[in-house]
């Protein structure tokens, strides 16, 4: 019985802690200084990535790929390819308003692995769309700034004390997706532009899977 | 009869620099006669949109009929074993070495089988490719089929002086991308352990 109650109490421990959080309000003076640094975690101008990802699928499997991504944030043009660490291309996307598979091995050719590849993308380089609707802290003190992406769903990046961020998006105020940033301090490069050594991408639901993306190279694109 | 017997010189003198890649029959010999193989290489994967290619290398070890173990050991350690026909990858994660079982991993089969014949000299052995000796001890392998090329445009082969030794393997996916092997330090015949094949430390 005492076994259950603990359970129990765990269970609701690990709701709590997932459900949609409450803003409260900071006086006027700080409001600007919050906004600027929620804008301030995703990058400025034209930049390409190489990250090597561990990828954590149901059932615990695990699969290892490399992702060159580059992004265009004005545009919200996004071109990704991944291919497997021996160097065989298994999708290659651009998205630019719509996605177009240049090449896809099967499994990675279909539109739904595109799609879903393209928004988690989207979530981890790009300023959420749609309007800010709260900006203020957590219970815990952190700075949180949300906005309202579409009708159902919100996205809130929150500013640690380390400077480092979480991204988490929310439909209909259920955690969808946790995008957790750690920044390190080798380069100046990475530092100045805030890019993060290593980022991991929670997605929750029914057919969950976590990616843990490990920065190869980041470089800004010339024009 | 100067004109015939130059002509006659030129035979003889050809057939005096017949080396081991001169047909793909006498490389297919040759390579038969291998116990073993080890090397190192470098791998270069070029992409239009990278402004350098991305740099692996790492070592490969080779026991014919078909066991091969082609380790990486930079910038990350993974471990491909191919033995008795099972296929398996590790690769250093955040829990150490740790087995993939993604789904890419299927799509390399495609290359990973063509290894074991190559290293084997058996260019013509995959029914899914044509091969071409080419002058200068080039292989070129071209797929048989449209719904193949869409994968993989075609594989170049460059062979060494030296018989049973591959220089260089560049597989083209298309025009923006391809990937470059370039092997050193190649050792032959060195006994191989079967655990080699097998496990992964």
């Amino acid at each position: 019985m005492r076994r259950i109650c603990i359970l129990s109490f765990l269970s609701i421990l690990t709701v709590s802690c997932i459900t949609y959080p409450m803003i409260s309000p900071v006086k006027s003076l700080g409001l600007t200084e919050i906004q600027d640094k929620c804008t301030g975690v995703f990058p400025i101008g034209k930049w390409l990535f190489v990250h090597f990802i561990e990828a954590t699928l149901p059932g615990e499997k695990k699969a290892f790929m490399m992702g060159v991504t580059q992004i265009y944030p004005e545009k919200k043009k996004i071109h990704s390819i991944m291919m497997t660490i021996e160097g065989l291309v298994v999708l290659d996307a651009l998205y630019e308003g719509k996605i177009v598979i240049n090449r896809g091995i099967p499994p990675f050719a279909s539109d739904n692995f595109a799609k879903g590849l393209i928004s988690d993308l989207q979530l981890i380089f790009f300023h959420p769309e749609g309007r800010r609707i709260e900006t203020g802290v957590s219970d815990t003190g952190e700075w949180i700034c949300r906005y309202q992406t579409d009708e159902e769903s919100t996205v809130d990046v929150v500013i640690h004390f380390d400077n480092s961020w979480t991204i988490r998006r929310y439909s209909h105020r259920r955690l969808r997706r946790t995008v957790q940033a750690y920044l390190g301090h080798d380069s100046d490069l990475l530092y100045k532009n805030k890019i993060p050594e290593r980022m991991e991408l929670i997605a929750r639901g029914g057919h969950g899977y976590s990616l843990n993306l490990k920065l190869v190279k980041a470089e800004p694109i010339a024009e | 009869m100067a004109r015939s017997l130059s002509i006659i010189i030129l035979l003889i003198a050809s057939y005096l620099c017949l080396g081991w890649a001169d047909t793909l029959v006498g490389i297919q010999d040759k390579a038969g006669e291998i116990k073993s193989v080890t090397a190192n290489f470098i791998q270069e994967k070029h992409l239009k949109i990278l402004s350098k290619p991305l740099i692996s290398k790492g070592i490969f070890y080779y026991q014919p009929p078909q066991s091969l173990r082609w380790e990486y050991t930079s910038p990350f350690r993974s471990i491909l074993l191919i033995h008795n026909g099972n296929i398996n990858r590790y690769i250093k994660g955040n829990d150490g070495l740790v087995k993939d079982s993604g789904a890419e991993l299927q799509s390399m089969q495609i290359v990973l089988k063509e290894i074991t014949l190559w290293l084997r000299g058996r260019f013509n052995d995959n029914p899914n490719f044509n091969a071409v000796l080419e002058p200068a001890s080039k292989i070129v392998l071209t797929p048989k089929e449209k719904s193949f090329a869409a994968i993989i445009q075609r594989i170049e082969l460059m062979l060494s002086d030296q018989p049973g030794i591959i220089e260089t393997v560049r597989i083209y996916e298309n025009d923006n991308s391809y990937t470059k092997f370039m092997f050193n330090n190649v050792r032959l015949n060195k006994p191989l352990k079967d655990a080699l094949f097998q496990e992964v430390r």
